[in-house]
C-alpha cells in the first residue's frame, strides 16, 4: 500500500515537536477567528504572511492552513450560542443549532457540530491523501491549452455557484481579470495600467485585493447593521449527545462530509456554499422538515461536516494542479510563493515532505480541535463578550501592519483601503466580490498559458477546441460552455436560487 | 416626479452598477492604448487587458439594460461616518507610520477608527486605543520582529 507508506511518511514529518506545536497555533488562531465575528481566514492568514517568513515552508503551511480548518470549529460555536455567524460558513448553523441552545441542549449542539467536522475532516484528509497521485499524474499530461481551458471550466464553476445574479458574477469575473493584467508584462516588460506608479509595477498585491473587498468592507457592513448578541446564559452542560441524537445525526454527517468533499474541489464553492448546500438537502431528505428552524439536530449535524470537509478538500486542486478555488486557498498561493514554491504537480515531487507533512498534519489538527472546542468551550465564550467597538479597531490595526509588513509599503495600505471602498460599494449593488477574486488570482496564469499556447499553435485560437491537437482542452471547453448555458437556464436557475434563499 | 423616476429605473443598483463597470472598463482601454493590441503570433502586451475590458463593457451594458427591464432593490444608503472613520483610520495609519512610527500613529488610528461605532466612550477608547498600540508594539516588531518602524524616525 503505496497511500499507507505515503501517510506514515506524512505523520512522520508532522508529528516534530515544531510542527505539532505550529499545527496547535494555527488551531487555536483558527478557532479564535472562528469563534469572533466580523474576522475571516482570508483577512488573518493574509495578516500572518509576513511573520511565517522566518519558518520552514512545511511548517508555515501547516500553521496557515489550521487556521481554514480551525475557523470552522470555532464559527458553530458562535452559531450555536449567540446566534451569529462566527464564520460565513456557519450561517445556516445559527438556524438551528441556537434553537437547540435555546432549549437547553447547547452541549448536544456543540458536540455533534464538533464530532461531524471530526469525521468530515478525516474523510477529507483521506480524500486529499488518494486524490493526490492520479492528480497529480494527470496534471502533468496537461499543456498550455488545457491549462488555460480547466481555469475557463473553474471560472465557469465560480459564476454557477456564486448567490445571486450569473450576469452579475460574470461581469465581476471580467473585472477580476482587467485587475489581474495591471503590472508588467511578463515577456515584453512593458508597464500597464500602472498610472506611472512603481509599487503597482509588480502588480496589484492580492493581499491588499482580499483584505479590503472582505475584511474592511465587512466591518463597514457590520457596523450598519445593529447587532444584538442573545448569548445563552446557562452554564454549557452534558457535552455528550445521547444514542438517539446520534443515530438521527449520523446520516446528516455522512451526507454532509460527502457534499462538502464534491462542492470543496469546485472553484467558488468552499466552506460557505457547502454550508448552504447541506441544508437545504438535509430539509428536503428529512420526514419532519417543520422540525428545521426549531432545533433539528441535522441541520447542524449536515452543514458543520460539509464546511469542515470543503474546507480540507479544496486543498486538492491547489496541491495538485496548482489552480486555487477559492479566496482562501489564493492566499495559500501567496504563502507558497514567499517560500518559493510553485503551487502545482511539481509539489508532490520536489517537496513530498511538504506534501504528506500537511495533510498528516490536517488530521492531527482535527484531532486537536474537537479538543479545543469541546471542554474549552467556556473560553470561547467569553470572548464574545468583547463588544464589538473594541473589536473593529483592533482588527483594523491588525490588518495595517499586515499589510505593511508584506513590502514595508504604506502605498499597499493606502490601496486597501481603496479597495475596500470599492468592496464596500460592491456590496451595496448587490456584485458578489467572491468571483472577482477568484478571477484577479488565476488571471495571471491564464494570461501566461494563453500566451503559451497560441504561440505553440502559431496565433491560431481554434487551437483549444481543436479535439485533434487538444481532446482534454476541448472537452473542459464544451463542458463549460454546457454549465454556462444550464446556469441561465430558467427552471435550473429557480433551484439554484432556492439553496441561497434560507 | 418620484413615480417617473422609479418607472424609468426600475433597478437602480443595476443601472449604476453596469454604468460603472462600464466606466471602469473604458478607463482600462484609455490607460492601454499605447500598447501593441496584437503581435507576431496574435498575442501581445496589450491583447489580454483590451480583451478583458471589451468583456467588461458588454457585460456592463448587459447589467445596464436589465436594470431597466427588471424590477430591481433601490441602493441602500451609504454610511459616510463609516467610510470615513474606518478607511480614513487606514489611510491615517499609511500616511503617519514610516515617519511616525507604530508607538505614535497606532493611537490617532484606532481614536478614529472608534468613532465609527455609534456607542463610542470616549474615555474608554482612549484608554483602549494606548493599550492595543502597546501591545501591537509590543508582539509585532519586537515579539515577532516584524520590520515595521516603532519609534518616531525624523
Amino acid at each position: 500500500m503505496e497511500l499507507l507508506s505515503n501517510l506514515a511518511y506524512g505523520f512522520s514529518v508532522a508529528a516534530t515537536i515544531q510542527n505539532i506545536l505550529l499545527c496547535l497555533l494555527g488551531a487555536l488562531v483558527g478557532t479564535l477567528i472562528g469563534v469572533l465575528p466580523g474576522i475571516g481566514p482570508v483577512a488573518t492568514i493574509a495578516m500572518l504572511l509576513p511573520i511565517t517568513y522566518k519558518l520552514d515552508p512545511t511548517g508555515a503551511l501547516i500553521m496557515l492552513a489550521g487556521i481554514y480548518y480551525g475557523a470552522q470549529y470555532g464559527g458553530s460555536t458562535t452559531a450555536i450560542l449567540v446566534n451569529l455567524p462566527g464564520e460565513s460558513s456557519s450561517v445556516v448553523t445559527a438556524l438551528d443549532g441556537h434553537q437547540m441552545a435555546k432549549k437547553g441542549r447547547a452541549g448536544a449542539a456543540l458536540a455533534i457540530a464538533a464530532i461531524g467536522s471530526f469525521i468530515a475532516g478525516t474523510f477529507g484528509t483521506i480524500l486529499i491523501a488518494a486524490l493526490g497521485k492520479p492528480l497529480t499524474e494527470i496534471a502533468q499530461a496537461f499543456g498550455p491549452a488545457d491549462y488555460f481551458s480547466l481555469m475557463v471550466l473553474g471560472l465557469v464553476c465560480a459564476v454557477v455557484l456564486a448567490s445571486g445574479s450569473v450576469l452579475k458574477a460574470l461581469a465581476m469575473i471580467f473585472l477580476g481579470l482587467l485587475l489581474s493584467t495591471v503590472g508588467t508584462d511578463l515577456e515584453t516588460g512593458e508597464q500597464r495600467m500602472t498610472f506611472g506608479l512603481l509599487p503597482l509595477a509588480d502588480g496589484i498585491e492580492f493581499v491588499t485585493l482580499a483584505m479590503g473587498v472582505f475584511g474592511f468592507a465587512e466591518i463597514l457592513r457590520n457596523l450598519e447593521q445593529e447587532q444584538s448578541r442573545d448569548i445563552v446564559e446557562q452554564k454549557v452542560t452534558n457535552l455528550m449527545p445521547t444514542r438517539a441524537d446520534l443515530k438521527e445525526a449520523a446520516p446528516a454527517v455522512v451526507r454532509g462530509t460527502l457534499l462538502g468533499s464534491i462542492l470543496g474541489i469546485l472553484p467558488g464553492g468552499g466552506a460557505v456554499l457547502a454550508a448552504f448546500g447541506s441544508y437545504t438537502l438535509e430539509k428536503k431528505l428529512s420526514k419532519t422538515p417543520k422540525e428545521f428552524g426549531k432545533g433539528a439536530i441535522c441541520g447542524v449535524a449536515g452543514p458543520e461536516s460539509a464546511n469542515n470537509a470543503a474546507a480540507q478538500t479544496s486543498f486538492i486542486p491547489l496541491l495538485t494542479l496548482g489552480i486555487p478555488p477559492n479566496a482562501v486557498m489564493a492566499i495559500m498561493v501567496g504563502a507558497m510563493t514567499i517560500h518559493g514554491i510553485v503551487p502545482g504537480p511539481q509539489i508532490m515531487q520536489k517537496q513530498p515532505d511538504l506534501f504528506w507533512g500537511m495533510i498528516a498534519s490536517m488530521w492531527i489538527g482535527n484531532l486537536m480541535l474537537v479538543i479545543i472546542n469541546l471542554p474549552l468551550v467556556g473560553l470561547w465564550v467569553r470572548l464574545l463578550r468583547v463588544p464589538y467597538r473594541m473589536l473593529f479597531p483592533a482588527i483594523l490595526i491588525f490588518c495595517a501592519i499586515g499589510v505593511y509588513s508584506i513590502n514595508n509599503q504604506p502605498f499597499d495600505v493606502m490601496l486597501t483601503a481603496f479597495f475596500g471602498l470599492c468592496g464596500y460599494v460592491l456590496i451595496k449593488l448587490s456584485f458578489e466580490p467572491a468571483p472577482m477574486l477568484v478571477a484577479f488570482v488565476l488571471g495571471k496564469l491564464m494570461e501566461e498559458k494563453l500566451r503559451q499556447a497560441m504561440l505553440l499553435s502559431r496565433g491560431d485560437p481554434t487551437t483549444f477546441v481543436s479535439f485533434s491537437q487538444h481532446p482534454i482542452s476541448t472537452v473542459l471547453i464544451i463542458v463549460s460552455g454546457i454549465l454556462l448555458v444550464l446556469a441561465v437556464t430558467p427552471s435550473l436557475r429557480k433551484k439554484r436560487d432556492e439553496v441561497f434563499v434560507e | 416626479m418620484s413615480d417617473h423616476r422609479s418607472q424609468a429605473a426600475r433597478s437602480p443598483q443595476d443601472i449604476v452598477g453596469g454604468l460603472a463597470l462600464i466606466l471602469i472598463a473604458l478607463l482600462a482601454l484609455y490607460l492601454v492604448n499605447h500598447l501593441p493590441a496584437s503581435g507576431r503570433v496574435g498575442f501581445a502586451s496589450g491583447t489580454a487587458p483590451r480583451l478583458f475590458a471589451y468583456g467588461l463593457v458588454g457585460l456592463g451594458a448587459m447589467v445596464m439594460i436589465t436594470g431597466w427591464m427588471k424590477e430591481g432593490p433601490h441602493i441602500e444608503r451609504f454610511s459616510f461616518r463609516g467610510i470615513i472613520a474606518i478607511l480614513g483610520s487606514v489611510v491615517l495609519f499609511a500616511l503617519m507610520i514610516r515617519t511616525f512610527g507604530l508607538a505614535v500613529s497606532g493611537i490617532p488610528m484606532v481614536l478614529l477608527a472608534g468613532t465609527a461605532a455609534r456607542d463610542i466612550r470616549w474615555k474608554e477608547a482612549l484608554v483602549f486605543a494606548i493599550a492595543l498600540t502597546a501591545f501591537c508594539g509590543f508582539l509585532f516588531p519586537i515579539a515577532l520582529g516584524q520590520p515595521i518602524p516603532l519609534w518616531p524616525q525624523f
